[in-house]
């Protein structure tokens, strides 16, 4: 491992906020993503603090490799969504139905736009964004879901481009984060 | 120059164009680039991430801890695999520095004892060899010796 990296994870207290990261991330991406609560087990009877904790112990024991050159944190977040998608795809996964969740979120396939997307449906995404009564009645919400229809790239951006405090961008993105799965499943309906 | 607040600002696209008129819109990229927004939280200290865990329900102590224990469980299946692959290289190495010491007669053992001392088989054998007395060794004892030599020049 490079010792740019090694250090984050020798030294307890590096280690500790970098998971505590990777947790808060796996959870949002699972809820996200996967129509997933904390009432519900993963796949294999797993949980997201497993998925962190395993793949924390793979990177540390050598069996799954770091760019040294890149940033550690995205590239974990990558694997992390490699690891949830293999749990999801395993046969046993295909019994899992997660109550409430539609079949596609439930089982096979991850609720994501980033795969090719024909143009309307990505318009149809944020034209259900900007009409939910939440950034409706949010003027700040609703210029943060339009900067990111423009194609900013990332928090900065926005905040720059609509000239509102970062920190307020991100609480934006965080209310967004809750609401995105309903719009999700109205879009496949 | 880009308004203050979203207050004073209508939810225009062509107006919002004037102000970012270089941004790209590919549609995939603006549809996965909203939705890793969705999922950063880069601007919460540790004590906010940990604030939030354990407002959903998690014992963030407990977590932390099977933390620990898999990052020590990740570092003993390291060492484990580099003492295997060290074990390995020596066995590979073994014969590579003096030949096959088997089936060496003792006066051959001899030979390469005095070469490693005068350096020829490098800094390393030379130094385990100098205070040696190859004298007093018998033919098993010179032999042992040599392998061992050759075990840790190639653990290297």
């Amino acid at each position: 491992m490079a010792p740019e990296h090694s250090e984050t994870f020798s030294k307890p207290e590096k280690r500790h906020e970098l998971v505590l990261r990777l947790l808060v991330f796996t959870r949002k991406y699972l809820r996200v993503h996967r129509g997933w609560n904390s009432d519900r087990m993963l796949p294999q009877g797993k949980d997201p603090q497993d998925i962190v904790t395993d793949l924390l112990e793979k990177i540390v024991a050598g069996d799954r490799a770091l760019n040294a050159g890149d940033e550690l944190l995205p590239q974990i977040m990558g694997m992390i969504k490699s690891e949830i998608s293999n749990l999801f795809a395993s046969s046993s996964a295909k019994q899992v139905s997660f109550v409430g969740a539609t079949d596609k979120q439930s089982n096979h396939e991850p609720v994501t736009m980033a795969t090719p997307a024909a143009a309307a449906e990505v318009n149809d995404l944020f034209d259900l964004l900007l009409a939910h009564p939440v950034v409706a009645a949010d003027t700040d919400l609703g210029m943060v879901v339009l900067a990111y229809k423009e194609g900013a790239d990332g928090p900065s951006a926005v905040a720059k481009a609509i000239g509102l405090d970062v920190k307020k961008v991100y609480e934006c993105q965080r209310n967004l984060a809750k609401i995105y799965p309903s719009i999700k499943n109205a879009l496949r309906k | 120059m880009p308004a203050k607040s979203g207050e004073d600002l209508p939810l225009d696209q062509k107006c919002f164009k004037k102000i970012a008129p270089t941004m790209d819109t590919n549609d995939n990229q603006t549809a996965r680039k909203l939705e890793d927004a969705l999922l950063d939280d880069g601007d919460l200290s540790f004590a906010e991430l940990r604030k939030t865990l354990e407002s959903e329900g998690v014992d963030v102590g407990k977590f932390l801890s099977k933390a620990d224990s898999a990052y020590a469980a990740g570092c003993r299946a390291q060492f484990k695999a580099q003492a295997n692959a060290a074990k390995l290289r020596a066995e590979l190495a073994q014969g590579s520095m003096f030949g096959v010491l088997e089936f060496k007669s003792r006066s051959e053992l001899l030979d390469l004892f005095l070469a490693a001392v005068k350096g020829k088989f490098g800094g390393e054998a030379m130094a385990r060899c100098r205070n040696k007395t190859a004298d007093m060794m018998s033919e098993s004892e010179l032999r042992s010796w040599l392998e061992d030599i050759e075990k840790i020049s190639a653990s290297k």
